[in-house]
């Protein structure tokens, strides 16, 4: 009888740490993959072309008169504007 | 009976909502990428641009970063460039929009605020613009008997387009909208002009309107497209940005007219991200314009179209050729 309750006790604590065990690892699991996911989107956000364009703006007799800027994924400029992800600034 | 008066009623609601649906969700078409062109048969690269424009069996590409027209005939084989670096009489300082009228060439000189003039390919004059209080030297400008139109605002005469002939006689015309101040009321009246026929069609580049006028510049309508669900969800997302006296979101970036319809290179929202890959074909009838469908062009960012008979040409920098059915 004693033998048997020993058995059946090392099988409920043998059945609890496996139990705990897999909780812990099931845990440690999503944040290990939620922290690659983080990681793998701010490697994507620095690995994002990105780009910046100025242009000096002019005055009237062309002499410099300051200038605009912006940054985005997508860039182009004329003489007196940037324009970046379709947001478009003038001098 | 009151059951027949309510399946009536209903049906009519139905029918309403469908038809409304239908104009406010366009079918959107894929188009098929037929292939990519970014190196000349001179082995010199495309790399910027900004215009292209189709005229008897050839394309013109306005290269901002060469300063160059590059010409190249109906296969999008290489025939010739226009034009370099500089400031001289037909150097160009910034290749941006361009017209073709017959052996005639227009290129906009960015740089230098004008119009350089080249026949037959070689350099001949510059039209210069002294007296313009702000030329929108990004937007399309056009032809039509003799006389260029152009999107030029002036506060002082009220006006966002002029007409100027070969004696430089300028005719100021066209819808000025006001904004809180005198900058942003000019720059957010720039438009692409086309020409349609005997009308000159004006396009809004950052609102969704289109307007029409005759030649002597009178206004024979307006088209609003801002209910086109598209559209609708781009003003409502621009409109929540912050905004300066001197930036705005630009929604159309270029223009084209083939046959009877009207192609506007539009800007829109794809998963919060604002895209330029959509194309918004807008048939013209007489006086009237009817939105027919979307075209989406992929994934890349366009900023210039050209349309044929069977194919659209669209610049991301370099060339890409799409099937048009």
């Amino acid at each position: 009888m004693k033998k048997i309750i020993g058995v059946l006790g090392v099988a409920v604590i043998a059945v609890a740490m496996f139990l705990t065990t897999n909780v812990v690892n099931k845990t440690s699991s999503d944040i290990s993959l939620m922290s690659l996911v983080t990681i793998n989107e701010a490697n994507a956000e620095a690995n994002a072309t990105s780009c910046t364009v100025t242009t000096t703006c002019m005055n009237s007799i062309g002499d410099p008169n300051g200038s605009v800027s912006c940054t985005g994924a997508k860039c182009s400029r004329t003489w007196n504007s940037v324009t970046c992800d379709g947001s478009k600034t003038t001098c | 009976m009151k059951k027949i008066k309510y399946i009536s009623v209903l049906l009519y609601a139905l029918l309403v909502y469908a038809c409304t649906n239908k104009i406010n969700s366009p079918e959107e078409v894929s188009l098929q990428k037929i292939s990519e062109i970014a190196q000349l048969s001179d082995t010199t690269f495309i790399s910027d641009v900004r215009s292209i424009y189709y005229n008897k069996n050839k394309f013109y590409l306005s290269d901002y970063k060469r300063n160059q027209i590059i010409i190249l005939d109906q296969k999008l084989k290489f025939i010739n460039t226009i034009g370099n670096t500089g400031n001289g009489p037909g150097e160009l300082n910034g290749a941006s929009q361009l017209y073709v009228d017959n052996d005639t060439l227009y290129v906009i000189n960015d740089g230098k605020n004008a119009i350089e003039v080249f026949i037959n390919e070689k350099y001949t004059n510059t039209i210069l613009f002294p007296n313009m209080n702000h030329l929108a030297s990004t937007k399309r400008f056009s032809k039509y008997k003799g006389k260029i139109y152009i999107s030029n605002v002036s506060s002082n005469n009220n006006s966002s387009i002029v007409s100027f002939d070969s004696q430089d006689r300028m005719i100021p015309f066209g819808v000025l909208h006001k904004y809180n101040t005198p900058k942003e009321t000019i720059i957010k009246n720039e438009k692409h002009i086309l020409t349609y026929k005997d009308k000159i069609i004006s396009i809004s580049d950052n609102v969704p309107k289109i307007e029409m006028y005759d030649a002597k510049g009178i206004l024979i309508t307006e088209f609003d497209y801002g209910d086109v669900n598209l559209i609708k969800e781009f003003m409502t997302f621009t409109n929540k940005q912050k905004s300066a006296e001197n930036s705005y979101f630009v929604l159309v970036s270029d223009a084209y007219i083939f046959a009877d319809n009207l192609y506007l290179m539009i800007l829109s929202l794809e998963n919060n991200k604002v895209k330029s890959n959509k194309i918004l074909e807008i048939k013209i009838n007489d006086n009237a314009f009817k939105i027919n469908r979307i075209l989406n062009l992929g994934d890349d960012w366009y900023q210039s179209i050209c349309i044929t008979n069977n194919q659209l040409i669209a610049s991301n920098g370099t060339i890409t050729v799409f099937s048009l059915k």
